[in-house]
């Protein structure tokens, strides 16, 4: 599936929700971790929450690959649909 | 140094590290590997500015400590007590021997039938520790390779267990069974490991939604019920048996380190089960069994439990009354529904501000710090327990106001952004 802008900002929307921080605190390149203070337990949240918001499937293998948005949004484009 | 020794000391050194270069100058036996996490934990201990674990002041006579799990105030009861002193006078250490040892007749069999009856289970089996008690179980009843599906805030000795059984630990999104179903569909059935309260943030596990959908999908519940045995549930029998659905969680361990004020863990769980996991779980057969006076306060302890619903109710009261005074006072103490209240300062300086900040007003909790949580998300812990006064609750509601502002409480994280309820 193709990732467009509108859907971008879904993306950014959920992990802002998880992260417990406000959606404009999220830049393009910025690391879940490193630069939005994500752990573990949360990256399987905001996982879960991207499977829900575009009815994909998300394996936990692909939580290294999730780093920033453009990789995030890269893993929902090859994920399959529900 | 005599050169037997260092020669004796370089073969141990290749053994347990594989290593040739492995002194330093002073003659100290380390690698680099093991120097540079050394190097790393020294770095990180100096961020903390100032005393967080080792070096904390310790809590003096009229101080109130929050960082002991013992929720009923058991551990210095006289029963238990005398019933421990007895036992060692009586027997002393005991047989130091494995637990493939011991009889029918001993008295840690009648312990396990006793625990078995309490928790309404078929058979129950004690071990060393919660710990062992997570990792032997898993270790004995996963396949390797297949899934076992981890609520991701679950206790770290689960995620170990299933190491141990060279599975596969699929974890799901906490408290999130709508995930968890989904990686089911996707993966297939395996075992699924829970807390029933969660040792960090105090919310409850939803028990009944993770029951239906085990039985959906054919897998079977492991349910952690470390901190809620002996404290909900009637007689305290834990959360499995205050809902109903003793039947349809194939497996409960707890930490009787807990309300239970002793130093042992438990399995519940079927007869045939109970019967093949003292020669399955590795903890059972390499660690020595029980000694007779943990058993004897143990057995002390549950007498006291049985007989504890006033201790329940002061402390499910005191526990309500500290997480409406928090919250009044401006801490976000969520999703804690529970005698686990946590306070979250965010980083390790963060923490170990508030410990101090708590400690030098004579509250004294118990500080989270990586690996038991991110390093981001550091908590000090309160663990209420049922025979705090008024004036107890008093002190440290007044001590968590006056500290506000000199540990930041309106820059915190938790603070600004409420934890969304699971």
């Amino acid at each position: 599936m193709q990732i467009n802008d509108e859907e971008t900002a879904r993306i950014i929307k959920v992990i802002a929700a998880q992260l417990e921080i406000d959606s404009s605190e999220i830049g393009e390149t910025d690391r879940l971790v490193e630069d939005l203070g994500a752990d573990s337990l949360t990256l399987v949240s905001v996982l879960a929450a991207l499977e829900q918001e575009f009815r994909v499937g998300i394996e936990t293998e692909q939580i290294p690959r999730m780093t920033d948005i453009g990789r995030i949004r890269a893993v929902i484009a090859e994920a399959p649909s529900w | 140094m005599p050169l037997a020794l260092r020669v004796s000391s370089d073969a141990l050194c290749n053994l347990r590290f594989g290593c040739d270069n492995a002194y330093a100058r002073d003659g100290r036996v380390l690698n680099d590997y093991i120097a540079a996490r050394i190097a790393a934990w020294q770095q990180r201990r100096a961020s903390w500015g100032g005393a967080l674990f080792h070096g904390r002041a310790r809590p003096r006579p009229g101080d109130i400590v929050l960082m002991n799990n013992d929720y009923l105030m058991l551990g210095r009861q006289w029963a238990v007590v005398s019933a421990q002193v007895s036992a060692l006078l009586e027997h002393g250490n005991g047989l130091l021997m494995s637990g493939v040892l011991v009889g029918e007749t001993d008295p840690i069999r009648d312990f396990e039938r006793r625990m078995a009856a309490f928790v309404r289970a078929p058979a129950a089996m004690l071990c060393q520790s919660g710990w062992s008690a997570n990792v032997g179980l898993i270790q004995a009843i996963a396949p390797a390779g297949g899934p076992v599906y981890v609520d991701a805030a679950a206790h770290a000795s689960l995620r170990a267990g299933i190491a141990a059984a060279d599975a596969v630990a699929v974890p799901f999104a906490h408290n999130d069974c709508a995930h968890l179903e989904r990686l089911i569909a996707r993966r297939g059935p395996g075992p699924v490991a829970f807390d029933t309260l969660y040792s960090v943030t105090g919310d409850l596990c939803p028990l009944a939604d993770l029951a239906e959908v085990a039985a959906r999908t054919g897998c079977a519940l492991i349910a952690d019920e470390s901190h809620t045995l002996g404290l909900l549930g009637p007689d305290g029998a834990g959360l499995v048996v205050a809902l109903g659905l003793a039947d349809r969680v194939a497996y409960r361990t707890a930490s009787l380190a807990k309300a239970f004020a002793g130093r042992a863990g438990l399995i519940a769980c079927s007869g045939q089960v109970a019967d093949f996991l003292p020669f399955h779980s590795l903890g059972a057969i390499f660690s020595s069994t029980l000694l007779p006076h943990d058993v004897a306060g143990l057995s002390a302890a549950l007498d006291l439990i049985l007989d504890g619903e006033d201790r329940r109710h002061r402390l499910a009261r005191n526990a309500a009354v500290l997480r409406a005074g928090l919250t009044e006072t401006g801490y976000n103490i969520s999703p804690s529904q529970s005698q686990i209240i946590p306070l979250r300062p965010g980083s390790e300086e963060m923490l170990c501000r508030l410990q101090t900040a708590l400690d030098a007003r004579g509250v004294f909790g118990a500080a989270f710090a990586y690996p038991a949580v991110s390093r981001n998300s550091t908590a000090l812990r309160l663990s209420v327990h049922s025979e705090l006064t008024d004036d107890d609750l008093g002190r440290i509601l007044e001590a968590c106001t006056a500290i506000r502002d000199e540990v930041g409480l309106s820059g915190w994280k938790s603070t600004r952004s409420p934890l969304i309820a699971c």
